[in-house]
């Protein structure tokens, strides 16, 4: 995917362990080269690029990209630049905030 | 004015091919190949499966549509609530705005690729995504 997408999941459960998981997989270090979620323009720029993703109720909007979600349940996935990890399309203070913020911390579901 | 298909009970058909509407309003359904600029629809609770290609301008499906096979398959814009299957093939669309869709391990379902990414007209919209463990998908 070179561009973005919401899972609206209602009422249930989230799947976003799911979907970390498949971007994981394609991710492969960077190759994109996998099965699962992935993107071209990644694979032909992956030291920039990568596929971002979040869980709606942390992303402060029930809209995402011209698509809106009004229940609230979500998962978000973006193309975008590495870092980005507010899925807005850019790095910037608030992303070097959160790196900081999250700085030693265990992994945790995010952005690849 | 193009013409219109209407089927309303089980069909086995070679192939459609339509720039006007195709509408699936009853039935459990197979066609060969689908072909044309047409609009393809789907009522709740009917089956449509394409054997072998699945072209055309556009979907919106509140039932079952099945992609089983078709090395590039295009599809203009998929929309609707109901299910799409991408049980073997390729298959690439501008965009998926659907309920639930599934893809095969092996099949693979595209994005059509934007020379803008961001471009808010290719943002997906699904309720439920399922991928086969060794699927790929949307690229």
């Amino acid at each position: 995917m070179n561009n973005s997408m919401v899972l609206d999941y209602g009422v249930g459960s989230s799947p976003i362990a799911s979907v970390a998981a498949s971007i994981k997989q394609a991710f492969n270090g960077g190759a994109w080269d996998q099965p699962g979620i992935t993107s071209t323009s990644a694979r032909n720029n992956p030291a920039q690029y990568g596929i971002g993703y979040v869980e709606a109720s942390n992303f402060g909007s029930t809209a995402f990209e011209g698509q809106t979600f009004a229940g609230g349940n979500a998962v978000l996935v973006k193309y975008t630049l590495r870092g980005d990890t507010t899925l807005k399309g850019s790095v910037g203070l608030q992303d070097y905030n959160t790196v900081l913020a999250n700085f030693k911390r265990r992994a945790r579901l995010g952005r690849r | 004015m193009n013409a219109a298909i209407v089927v309303n009970a089980n069909q086995n058909l070679a192939s459609i091919t339509s720039a006007g509407t195709t509408s699936f309003n009853g039935g459990t359904s197979t066609v060969g190949s689908f072909g044309g600029t047409g609009a393809l629809v789907v009522a709740s609770g009917v089956t449509v499966s394409a054997t072998n290609a699945l072209n055309h301008g556009s979907i919106n499906s509140a039932g079952i549509v099945n992609v089983n096979g078709g090395a590039s398959n295009v599809v203009g814009t998929i929309d609707g609530t109901g299910v799409l299957n991408v049980n073997a093939g390729s298959l690439s669309s501008t965009h998926y705005r659907h309920g639930t869709m599934a893809i095969a391990s092996g099949a693979t379902a595209t994005i059509a690729d934007s020379m803008n990414p961001g471009n808010t007209s290719a943002t997906g919209y699904l309720n439920s995504l399922s991928l086969m463990p060794t699927a790929p998908s949307t690229s």
